[in-house]
């Protein structure tokens, strides 16, 4: 039993007593973790996160107040498919060990002013498992704003689960930053239903590793979902980010951007999907993934994958990877901007692609921008530029 | 309405037959049925094979052994019973090989002209302004014949069946066999090291542009037979060779099992154009029978400049698992990939390249163009890469898939992996049906709707077509019509 990948660590959690869910641990401890053999993990190694000594704690939440957004009641909490041998194992994971999240309950036809909340471990070096869910009726609107964030080596570890009613249209921006180098996992797995619409944006800054995953389950015609992603790694961090859109019924459309630039020796990862099941006709489906490579001792891996089984579809997929263009630095240069200005006003450039797919309330944008700036390290922003 | 099911029957009852289905009644001599170090030892003591070869299509075997059946590609491969098939069959009267066309069996000279193959120099020297062509026969599991070898040695090229080429020039056999696909390299590959039995060798030599295009035709004939050939290709340096290949088999129910190996080695400066026609029996429109096609094609970009190019058009075989690649090692060396794949009816293709860029300004260029009718399903499959070491490496991919039908798929699996900051990869891929606007177009103007779906596809794959050899690119115009016969309507 124990040559399953991970098995110290799932028996550290279980002589610490902080087993929960008895039936999903075992269906966990059966199978483990998965290893760079199974072709969705094969660039992201979770040996790293699995030596590390972590104690099972409880998730921080920090919100403004509201009567809609609050912690999870455990009735409300969804109990994940852990007899599908689909599950992902970090479900599992999440599974066995979670009783807290949030829970974000909109009622029909609502109008909200955006939801600011923070996320973070209660403990040191701890290991948090969150389980949250996101309610949308119909005709409601929302936009939600989270931030989750470590400063040493905790795991955050999260599942949403989001329903999105006729009508409704969910707007996320989720910034994942971490002060050290710990170990951020989420998973996100909208259903849309007739003419909903789900945007969202991810951020990923610094941390260890990162593996953020965004699914849509288009399920009804006239839905959109909009999907984006900004990720910005140096030293020796690593993110990978997946998606998985599958057009279930016919009439909907997605869009996927990503932008991802890498320094010193990080590595970014972007594993893509769009399906189109049988019978989903007249669908739309786009993905453009750009990675901008700062060094050369980075590396950046692109998967970006089309499944299509419909026939009346248009989708397609684009992936660049490299450095600035010579001819753009050489247009600056050429007006008296300085080298790094000049590399620094490009890459922010880059970097704000992915906020033009949302609407995004002023104040987040502004935020963005700030987290951009001091991550490219410019002081002052930019000098004779001011931007 | 009438005349409509009318086109309709007739034209199903055309894509019933399937033009290669013939069988020929030659009298072969077969190894027992069955897969066995001892069936091994029978291929090498028939080939007259040294002991060093022996001892690697054994090694080669063990290794194969324990290796599991790879199931990582988007196909339904049936269990394969490795046990139930014959491993080496041969034309009794190639038993003494043929000194000159002339004592070829007169059956196999009739095959290879329904096939349309020009085997006698003699025609394509009459006309006065035809290109040449020189071509190596492979009949099930042995070479037959290989035409023009006088001429080609004038050059200093050899070319001839690379079981002869073991025996007359074993030290170049010896260097370059297994150096670019190593027997330990993939399942296919590794069942196809020890099994193979037949299959081309070129060797250009320094400074040498082979002076006619050179070409294999590979038939599986005999019922029950895997065909395992394994064609090497080495150009020293500044040398140039185009290697033209067609593959078709008989129409049988049963399934008939092709692994071959191509290895190529380009040297500084040389250049190799390898163009393949694949229209093996892709079985029927039940998905009875049809060959599968599992071939492992490589090629070492080793010296700096070198240049290797690959043309594919597939259109047969029941399955096809393959991914010609380029190892891009030389400085400036290039790597290109043209393809062109049809599937219709119940056939599954899982196709694609790698390029793996090593060398300093490296560049590599990927055309795939998928056509998926029917009820088949298609994956283009490709690994653009570079190492910390390929400063500069350069990629340009676009792969379009076209849907015909609404019970097809047409899947892309593409990895980019970037090693180093100054490598420029660019990918994009489209997948959409024919349009209706261009369908009407045509059939306005009185095309019917075959004739406009087989125009608006032709245009579709224009662009590899044109990388084509001339006598090819018709064949494979052709083809390309013929394969999608059926699938409206």
């Amino acid at each position: 039993m124990t040559d399953v990948f991970g098995a110290d660590f799932l028996d550290r959690l279980h002589g610490a007593g902080a087993v929960q869910n008895a039936a999903a641990f075992a269906a966990l401890r059966e199978r483990g973790f998965p290893n760079r053999r199974v072709e969705a993990w094969r660039y992201t190694d979770l040996a790293g996160p699995l030596a590390k000594a972590l104690t099972p704690a409880g998730l921080r939440i920090n919100q403004e107040q509201s009567g809609l957004f609050g912690p999870i009641p455990p009735a409300d909490v969804a109990a994940p498919a852990q007899d599908q041998p689909g599950t992902d194992a970090l479900s599992l994971l999440n599974a066995s060990l979670a009783g807290e999240g949030f829970l974000f309950d909109v009622p029909e036809k609502a109008r909200l002013k955006p939801i600011f909340a923070r996320f973070s471990a209660m403990a040191e070096n701890a290991l948090v498992n969150a389980a949250n869910r996101i309610r949308l009726a119909e005709g409601a609107q929302a936009t939600l704003v989270e931030r989750w964030g470590n400063t040493d080596d905790s795991w955050l570890n999260s599942d949403t689960d989001i329903d999105l009613a006729p009508g409704a249209h969910l707007t996320r921006i989720i910034l994942v930053e971490d002060g050290g180098a710990g170990t951020q996992t989420h998973r996100t797995s909208p259903r849309l239903g007739e003419n909903a619409r789900y945007d969202c944006l991810v951020v990923t800054l610094g941390g260890g590793l990162h593996r953020i995953e965004q699914h849509a389950d288009m399920n009804a015609p006239g839905a959109h979902a909009g999907l984006a992603a900004l990720v910005l790694k140096t030293g020796s961090e690593h993110s990978d980010f997946v998606t998985g859109v599958r057009h279930l019924d016919a009439d909907n459309t997605s869009d996927q951007q990503v932008r991802t630039v890498v320094d010193q020796q990080a590595t970014a990862i972007f594993q893509g999907g769009i399906h189109v099941a049988p019978d989903s006709q007249r669908i739309e489906g786009d993905q453009l993934s750009r990675a901008l490579m700062l060094s050369d001792r980075a590396q950046a891996f692109t998967k970006p994958e089309l499944e299509i089984f419909a026939d009346d579809v248009k989708c397609s997929h684009g992936a660049t990877v490299g450095d600035l263009s010579e001819e753009a630095l050489f247009y600056l240069r050429a007006r008296g901007v300085s080298e790094a200005t000049a590399r620094a006003l490009l890459i922010l450039a880059f970097a704000r692609e992915p906020f033009a797919a949302l609407d995004l309330p002023e104040a987040v944008e502004a935020m963005l921008d700030e987290k951009v700036k001091a991550w490219l390290g410019v002081p002052g922003a930019f000098g004779e530029l001011d931007l | 309405m009438v005349a409509e099911a009318e086109t309709i029957e007739q034209v199903s009852a055309l894509a019933e037959t399937y033009k290669y289905g013939f069988v020929t009644d030659i009298e072969t001599e077969s190894a027992p049925k069955g897969l066995n170090e001892d069936i091994i030892r029978f291929i090498s003591a028939k080939k007259q094979e040294p002991e060093w070869l022996l001892e690697w299509r054994l090694k080669a075997y063990r290794h194969w052994l324990d290796m599991p059946t790879p199931d990582w590609a988007k196909l339904n491969i049936p269990p394969i019973d490795y046990q139930d098939a014959y491993y080496y069959s041969a034309p009794k009267s190639a038993e003494s090989r043929p000194e000159t066309i002339d004592d070829v069996d007169p059956a196999l000279i009739e095959t290879y002209n329904k096939l349309g193959i020009p085997l006698h120099e003699q025609e394509m020297l009459a006309g006065v302004q035809k290109r040449s062509v020189a071509v190596d026969v492979v009949f099930d599991s042995v070479s037959v014949a290989t035409t023009f070898r006088d001429k080609l040695a004038e050059a200093g090229v050899i070319f001839m069946p690379i079981s002869e080429a073991v025996q007359e020039h074993p030290e170049l056999v010896r260097k370059y066999l297994g150096s670019v696909v190593p027997h330990t390299d993939n399942y296919f590959a590794a069942l196809n090291s020890a099994v193979f039995t037949d299959g081309s060798f070129v060797f250009v030599p320094k400074g040498v542009t082979c002076p006619m295009e050179l070409s294999t035709y590979f038939r599986i004939n005999a019922e029950n037979t895997g065909q395992f050939e394994r064609t090497l290709i080495v150009v020293e340096d500044q040398g140039y060779v185009s290697y033209l290949e067609g593959c078709t088999a008989p129409q049988r129910d049963e399934n008939q099992l092709h692994a071959a190996v191509v290895e190529l080695v380009a040297l500084e400066e040389a250049e190799i154009k390898y163009s393949t026609v694949q229209n093996w029996y892709p079985g029927d429109e039940q998905g009875r029978g049809g060959i599968y096609n599992f071939v492992t094609k490589r090629a070492k970009c080793q010296g700096a400049r070198s240049k290797v190019s690959w043309t594919q058009v597939e259109t047969g075989s029941a399955i096809t698992w393959k991914y010609p690649s380029c190892m891009l090692i030389g400085e400036e060396s290039q790597g290109e990939f043209y393809s062109v794949a049809i599937t219709n009816n119940l056939q599954q293709a899982d196709t694609g390249t790698k390029m793996v860029h090593v060398g300093k300004n490296s560049r590599s260029r990927i055309i795939s163009k998928g056509i998926s009718a029917g009820r088949s399903n298609q994956t283009y499959r490709g690994l653009v890469k570079s190492t910390r070491t390929a400063k500069g490496a350069r990629n340009f991919t676009q792969c379009d898939s076209l849907l015909i039908g609404d019970r097809c798929g047409a899947h892309t699996v593409p990895y980019i992996e970037a090693g180093n900051a100054t490598s420029m990869f660019e990918h994009e891929a489209t997948t959409s049906k024919v349009s209706e606007d261009q369908l009407f177009y045509c059939r306005q103007r009185g095309m019917d709707e075959e004739e406009a779906l087989a125009l608006i596809v032709n245009g579709f794959v224009k662009d590899v077509l044109q990388e084509l050899p001339m006598e090819f690119a018709v064949e494979a115009q052709k083809l390309v019509a013929i394969s999608l016969e059926g699938s409206v309507g």
